[in-house]
C-alpha cells in the first residue's frame, strides 16, 4: 500500500481499528439505568438554566472559551469591563451630585418663611440657620451665596489721615 | 453496535416493525414513560457513546456527555417534530454538546483511552499494521492506539467529526451531512482534508 496523498486505504484501515476501543465490560448494561436514575431524580430540572445557557446561548460559551484560551484577550476584556464600571460609577456620582445640589437649592427656595419674615426668600438670601433637622439635608442650611457666610462684623470706619503724617 | 433501524417520525409511514415499534416508543416516552425511553436509550447508546468517545479520546468525558445527550433529548422530546429521524436528531444533540465541550476543553486534552477489545489482536489489518510491514516494527498495539488518538486530537472539531462518523463508524456521506447540517460536498471536502492531515501525522505508521 502506498501513502500517496489521495490514496487513503491504509489510513482508513488504521482508523477502522478504533472500533476495537471499547469501554469496560458491562458498561452499556448500566448506562441506560444511570440515565434513567438521573431523569427520575429530577437532576436535569435543576440544571435546566445552565443547560439552556450552554446550549441555547452558545455565544456565551464561545466567549468564555475564547477568554480562557487567550489570557491577553481576557486581560484586555477585564480592563475594558473595569473601565466601563468606573466610567459608569463616575457618571452616576456626578449625576447624583447635581441632583443633590438642585434638590438643596429647591428646598432652600421653598422653605416655609418664619413668622414676620417676607413670604418668599429672595435668591441669594440666607435661610434661617436653625431650620436644619433630621429630615432636611445639612446642605439646606448652608448659605446660598459665597460671601453670605462672612459674619456681619464689618464696621464702618471713618478714615481720615492725621494731619502732618505725610 | 446496535442494529436498530432509525425511525422517522415525520417521514413516510413504514411497515417495518422495528421502525413502527420505535415510533410507539417515542410516543410513550413523550408521555413521560421512562421505561419506553429506556428502550430508546439502549438502541442508540453504543453509537452515541462511540462517537463522543472518538471525538474526545476520553472515556469519562464520553460517559458524561453521552448521559447528558440522552437527558437533553428526553427534555426536548416534545419539541421533536420528526423532520429528521430520531436517530439523526439524537446524533445532532450529541455532536453539538461534544463540540461545545471540546471548544471549552481546548488546549487541555487529557486522554483516557479504552482498552482494545480481544478481537483487535486477531484483526488482519491490525496484525499487518503492527507486526509485519510497518516501518516502526516495534510499535505495539497500545502505542499505535495512542498515536492514532493523538493524531485525531490534532484535527479541528469538524474534521475530527467527519473522520469519526465516516471512517470509524462507517456512516454514509448523506447521513453525515444531515447530522452536521451541511451539504454532502462539504462533508466530502472536509473528509479529504482531514485524511490528508491524518496521513501526515501518521506517516511512520502507514505502510510504504
Amino acid at each position: 500500500m502506498s501513502a500517496e496523498p489521495e490514496n487513503f486505504e491504509a489510513l482508513r484501515k488504521l482508523l477502522a481499528l478504533k472500533r476495537h476501543e471499547t469501554p469496560p465490560p458491562g458498561y452499556f448494561d448500566q448506562f441506560a439505568g444511570e440515565v434513567r436514575a438521573r431523569l427520575r431524580s429530577g437532576e436535569h430540572e435543576k440544571d435546566d438554566l445552565w443547560r439552556d445557557l450552554g446550549d441555547e446561548a452558545s455565544w456565551l460559551q464561545r466567549l468564555w472559551g475564547t477568554l480562557t484560551n487567550r489570557p491577553a484577550l481576557a486581560g484586555a476584556f477585564g480592563m475594558l469591563l473595569c473601565g466601563a464600571v468606573l466610567t459608569a460609577g463616575i457618571h452616576y456620582s456626578s449625576v447624583s451630585d447635581a441632583d443633590a445640589k438642585s434638590q438643596s437649592l429647591a428646598q432652600g427656595l421653598s422653605l416655609p418663611a418664619p413668622a414676620g419674615a417676607p413670604a418668599q426668600l429672595a435668591l441669594g438670601e440666607a435661610p434661617p440657620v436653625n431650620t436644619t433637622s433630621s429630615t432636611n439635608p445639612v446642605m439646606s442650611a448652608a448659605p446660598a451665596g459665597l460671601f453670605d457666610q462672612i459674619p456681619g462684623q464689618a464696621k464702618e470706619v471713618n478714615f481720615s489721615p492725621v494731619a502732618g503724617s505725610q | 453496535m446496535s442494529d436498530a433501524k432509525p425511525a422517522n417520525v415525520g417521514g413516510e409511514p413504514s411497515g417495518d416493525p422495528a421502525v413502527s415499534d420505535e415510533l410507539e416508543l417515542i410516543k410513550r416516552a413523550r408521555n413521560a414513560d421512562l421505561a419506553a425511553y429506556d428502550d430508546l436509550v439502549r438502541r442508540y447508546q453504543q453509537r452515541i457513546y462511540a462517537t463522543i468517545y472518538h471525538m474526545t479520546s476520553n472515556h469519562e468525558d464520553a460517559n458524561d456527555l453521552a448521559q447528558d445527550t440522552f437527558i437533553k433529548a428526553y427534555q426536548a422530546l416534545k419539541s421533536f417534530k420528526g423532520g429528521s429521524s430520531f436517530y439523526t436528531w439524537v446524533y445532532r444533540i450529541a455532536v453539538n454538546k461534544t463540540i461545545n465541550f471540546l471548544k471549552q476543553r481546548k488546549n487541555r486534552v487529557q486522554m483516557s483511552l479504552n482498552d482494545m477489545d480481544f478481537n483487535a489482536e486477531h484483526d488482519p489489518d491490525m496484525v499487518a499494521l503492527v507486526s509485519e510491514n510497518t516501518p516502526r516494527r516495534e510499535a505495539g498495539l497500545s502505542e499505535l492506539q495512542e498515536k492514532l488518538n493523538e493524531a485525531m486530537q490534532k484535527l479541528s472539531e469538524v474534521h475530527r467529526l467527519v473522520v469519526t462518523l465516516h471512517d470509524v463508524q462507517g456512516l454514509p456521506h448523506e447521513e453525515i451531512a444531515q447530522i452536521m447540517d451541511c451539504n454532502v460536498g462539504t462533508v466530502r471536502s472536509r473528509l479529504f482534508y482531514a485524511r490528508q492531515q491524518m496521513q501526515g501525522y501518521l506517516v511512520d505508521y502507514l505502510k510504504d
